[in-house]
């Protein structure tokens, strides 16, 4: 495969998502209510104590003091403390995901878009297997903590017996890339599986890793790379967002400043929806050379 | 070898002449306490009760260090001494030590409560031999004694009778052989690799005070106490070590066997301490103040010579303040020392003359952690070093004192919201990192509890440390910031070189105020109440409330308000406060009051609306413990509310698509 072919993947991943945009604004907004359902725990019974406060405006909003912050932990009603309903709406999000995930591969994979009906049609379709695949993938996670954990220990071994301070670092570090490596290729593998499925209406989840396997054991540089390549442009976003967020934006922008953590959050969440376009769009192109050479 | 001989010449003198008890007042050593050895410049300082010699050899593979010692003791205690205890400190490092038991229970500054035992933490000192000058072998008179918690485990503190007393004003020569065994670094003391910082090391006599002996165990809490004196070391260590001690640097020489011998004389000090390490950069600069230059010296782990610049901007200017606030460092030398990594619970700990500091080859510019630790433990130089305050009983009127003077050092240095963290997103200053450290455990010991007998180690330290500093800074608001700075230097000035009590600090500050503080002292240090005024509501009505509103327009000109603000004393302490009532004219009225009763109700007719009220609208009163409540205003203002539900909003969608990657 040429350098323009896999560029094509990229780009036109990012063009199908454009198209398809529809799923990513609804994936986004119920993240955004469920996010805010969350907190508003935590508005409710820091409003009461702010709101007619002198100390809230000088502290938390024209300047942002971390002792403010904790002085509300502190205060008898222990505000800031979160309860396990802040965990739910994470849960519900992750269900909701795990639902629409089917929805949105179908969209990419025919490239269209899906009516409501048939986009939770397809969710549902695919809703077990997935599942299923959650279930496998984070079983494929524990030999990656083990490793994480081991290289930790050692790192923390060898870093303690040597006078440098920066072999530990650079162990670590070595360790963290080395991990990252190893996450985003398995989640890379139960893509694969997940784009199978749907691609091929397969309904034994095993038979779709043991294939996706195959096939990023044969590919395994184009679609790292592909994978690879909008990580990077996800993790830009979110530090140059950060960035401007931290030294830019006034203390008193709070209107900017969520809009901005929006826009991080939105970008970050299109950049995922990105790779699943571009992993389905090459898996689309390879079957097509499949047929083509048989 | 001048010293062998003069010892030597002593023993036979007090052998021949005092052999029956008490020994006379006249017998005077030739390196007795109150000789200045030949390294003196100038008069003593300080009563000196004690002059240690000691020659210890370093074995650095096994981190143990073999010494001998001679202690001349000047009996000042205006009566006739015959038992003398003996800290023995390295002997908390054993699994059944009243330290260790506390430390499993509590927790401590390195260690949180449960821990597990190591065996790699076990240090031991051990004296092989115990004579007295005229007295003979007294080894198998040591007993050890467990004056606090009777603890027959407890190995920290020996005493001995001695077959003679020893007569008001006379000197007596106790001589040992000990052995020390390191731990690897814990609680301040040890061994990193080939990093060692030696602390609390030798057999170390009680103090006596207020009429009796002071020799209490070590505890997990606790620091120490001694008396002033002199001290002469000789430190044999591998000729590749960098040392570093809390004396002054006399002579090196290298012996045939690959050792050098280091030898340190320090005076009118109380401790001595110590470290080598083959990998310091010893980095040298120098600053003049009113008594003289003072000669620094960092001595830097590898991988932190980026903090050596931080580290010399916070000394010098902490060196400076206190300088000019409180009164003149007069021993012409400090040293720092910086542990190496994995070896920062040797840091933050203070020495006569010699500090430990603490950094990481990571540290970013806005923590400011390197600074506040070198600001805080120069600051004991002063409420310590100087002014020796008895650690273990009246831990406040050192750890307190010093937490307070730096809040004043780090604040004008780094400015007083920056002054631990300065971020561009958010900030962290010292007088709020004492004040939060404090209300996290605010109510359960009084300030001047035994530093043993707090509740756990974090009521130790919040009450000592914060909860003095969080007093001071709120004690300002009463007698004024120059006011007690003054008092201050007053302290220092007349009891640098001495044991003063909390009586002494207390009353010096009342008269250098001229006012009378019992009861705020009464409540803030002897007292456990808390401090917290609320404005409980502020409201304007109209006068002519019974007519119809519909004939007035509301902010019609000459329509008069009865505006009414209610003030609460919602804590039990009592504390006199400012309130300001601003209304809509943008008329502010400041209003005083007691605190005596319960709650106050200020009430204005006016023809202007009350907006908002404030009590201690200077921020002043940090003791406060709800700086929230102590004001309110009339219109509701969502903005930080919205600010925090915007973060929190933020956190939650990450965590929602940490988990949707699952997927």
């Amino acid at each position: 495969m040429t350098t323009n072919e896999r560029s094509g993947f990229f780009l036109s991943g990012a063009g199908l998502v454009w198209r398809r945009q529809r799923v990513l604004w609804w994936a986004f907004i119920i993240n955004l209510v469920l996010a805010g359902y969350a907190a508003r725990g935590l508005t409710a019974r820091v409003g009461p104590v702010l709101d007619h406060s002198l100390a809230s405006a000088r502290l938390l909003v024209h300047s942002f003091h971390f002792a403010a912050l904790l002085g509300l932990e502190d205060l008898p009603g222990h505000y800031l403390q979160m309860g396990p309903t802040h965990f739910y709406f994470s849960v519900i999000f992750f269900f909701f995901m795990l639902l629409a995930t089917g929805g949105i591969l179908e969209s990419y994979w025919r490239d269209a878009t899906l009516s409501t009906a048939e986009f939770f049609q397809s969710g549902g379709t695919y809703f077990w297997r997935f599942f299923r695949m959650v279930l496998f993938f984070v079983i494929a996670l524990i030999p990656v903590g083990l490793i994480a954990w081991g290289l930790d220990a050692a790192a923390d071994k060898i870093g303690d017996a040597s006078v440098s301070p920066y072999v530990w670092a650079w162990i670590e570090g070595a360790m963290i890339l080395l991990v990252c490596v190893l996450l985003m290729m398995i989640r890379l593998w139960f893509d694969m599986a997940e784009v199978i499925a749907v691609a091929e209406s397969e309904v034994r989840s095993r038979r779709c890793l043991r294939r996706a396997c195959t096939l990023l054991r044969r590919n395994f540089g184009t679609l790292f790379w592909l994978y690879f390549r909008v990580t990077l442009v996800a993790w830009v976003v979110v530090l140059a967002g950060l960035h401007v967020w931290v030294q830019h934006l006034h203390h008193d922008s709070i209107l900017p400043a969520f809009i901005l953590g929006q826009l991080i959050i939105l970008l970050c969440m299109g950049a995922r929806f990105w790779q699943r376009a571009s992993e389905t769009l090459w898996y689309r192109d390879h079957l097509a050379r499949d047929v083509n050479h048989a | 070898m001048l010293r062998n001989v003069c010892t030597s010449i002593l023993t036979i003198f007090s052998a021949l002449l005092f052999a029956a008890a008490p020994l006379p007042a006249q017998t005077a050593p030739a390196h007795g306490a109150n000789n200045s050895s030949s390294a003196a410049s100038h008069p003593p300082l300080s009563e000196r009760v004690v002059a240690y010699q000691i020659d210890a050899k370093l074995d650095a593979a096994n981190h143990t260090i073999a010494a001998s010692e001679s202690l001349t003791y000047h009996n000042l205690t205006g009566q006739p001494q015959q038992t003398f205890p003996f800290h023995l400190y390295l002997n908390a490092f054993q699994p059944q030590s009243t330290f260790m038991t506390e430390v499993r229970l509590n927790g401590t500054r390195g260690s949180n409560p449960g821990s597990s035992w190591d065996p790699k933490h076990e240090g031991s000192i051990t004296v092989s031999q115990f004579e007295v000058d005229g007295q003979g072998d007294l080894t198998d008179r040591m007993k050890f004694i467990q004056p606090d918690d009777h603890n027959r485990n407890d190995h920290t503190v020996f005493e001995v009778t001695l077959p003679k007393p020893i007569a008001p004003n006379a000197f007596v020569t106790f001589r040992m052989t000990f052995v020390d065994q390191l731990p690897e670094v814990l609680e301040r003391t040890g061994y990193k690799r080939d990093f060692v910082m030696v602390g609390q090391w030798f057999p170390k006599v009680g103090v006596w005070w207020k009429g009796s002996w002071n020799c209490h165990q070590f505890h997990a809490t606790t620091e120490f106490f001694a008396d002033f004196g002199t001290f002469d070391v000789k430190l044999t260590v591998p000729q590749n070590e960098v040392t570093g001690a809390g004396g002054k640097l006399v002579s090196s020489v290298d012996n045939p066997d690959g050792t050098k011998t280091v030898t340190y004389h320090s005076e009118d000090v109380h401790d001595f301490s110590w470290t080598a390490s083959p990998h310091f950069t010893d980095v040298e600069d120098s600053w003049t103040g009113s008594a003289g230059e003072v000669k620094i010296h960092l001595l830097m782990s590898p991988g932190h010579m980026a903090s050596t610049p931080r580290y010399l901007h916070a000394l010098k200017g902490t060196l400076k303040y206190f300088d000019e606030s409180y009164g003149p460092y007069p021993y012409g030398r400090i040293t720092v020392v910086d542990p190496p990594h994995g070896g920062l619970e040797a840091g933050g700990m203070e020495y006569p003359t010699l500090i430990t500091a603490g950094t990481t080859w990571w540290m970013p510019k806005g923590l400011l952690a390197p600074e506040v630790v070198v600001a805080h433990e120069f600051g004991h130089q002063y409420w310590y070093g100087m002014v020796a305050t008895n650690e273990f009983e009246d831990a406040w009127l050192d750890e307190g004192i010093n937490s307070y003077s730096e809040v004043k050092v780090m604040s004008l240095l780094y400015g007083a919201d920056t002054s631990v963290m300065k971020f561009p997103y958010g900030t962290f200053g010292e007088a709020e990192l004492q004040r939060s450290s404090y209300l996290a455990v605010p109510d359960t010991d009084p300030i001047t509890r035994f530093a043993w007998q707090f509740a756990d180690s974090n009521a130790y330290g919040a009450v000592t440390y914060g909860k003095t500093a969080t007093v001071l800074l709120s004690l300002e608001k009463m007698i004024g910031e120059d006011t007690l700075r003054r008092a201050l230097h007053t302290y220092f000035m007349r009891y640098r070189f001495t044991h003063p009590t909390g009586t002494d600090f207390e009353k010096t500050i009342e008269e250098v105020s001229g006012q009378d503080l019992h009861s705020y002292f009464d409540q803030a240090i002897s007292g456990t109440a808390i401090l917290d005024y609320e404005v409980l509501d502020v409201d304007a009505d109209r006068l002519n409330w019974y007519e119809k509103k519909s004939q007035f327009s509301p902010d019609s000109p000459g329509q008069m308000y009865h505006n009414s603000v209610l003030i609460h004393r919602k804590g039990d302490f009592i504390f006199p406060v400012d309130v300001q009532v601003k209304f809509s004219n943008g008329e502010t009225v400041l209003e005083h009051w007691d605190g005596r009763d319960r709650w106050i109700r200020y009430t204005y007719d006016k023809m202007a609306k009350v907006v908002s009220a404030e009590i201690d609208p200077q921020h002043q009163v940090l003791l406060d413990s709800d700086l929230f409540n102590d004001s309110r205003t009339v219109k509701s203002d969502t903005h930080a509310t919205r600010k925090l539900g915007n973060l929190w909003t933020f956190a939650n969608e990450w965590l929602n698509q940490i988990l949707a990657w699952l997927t």
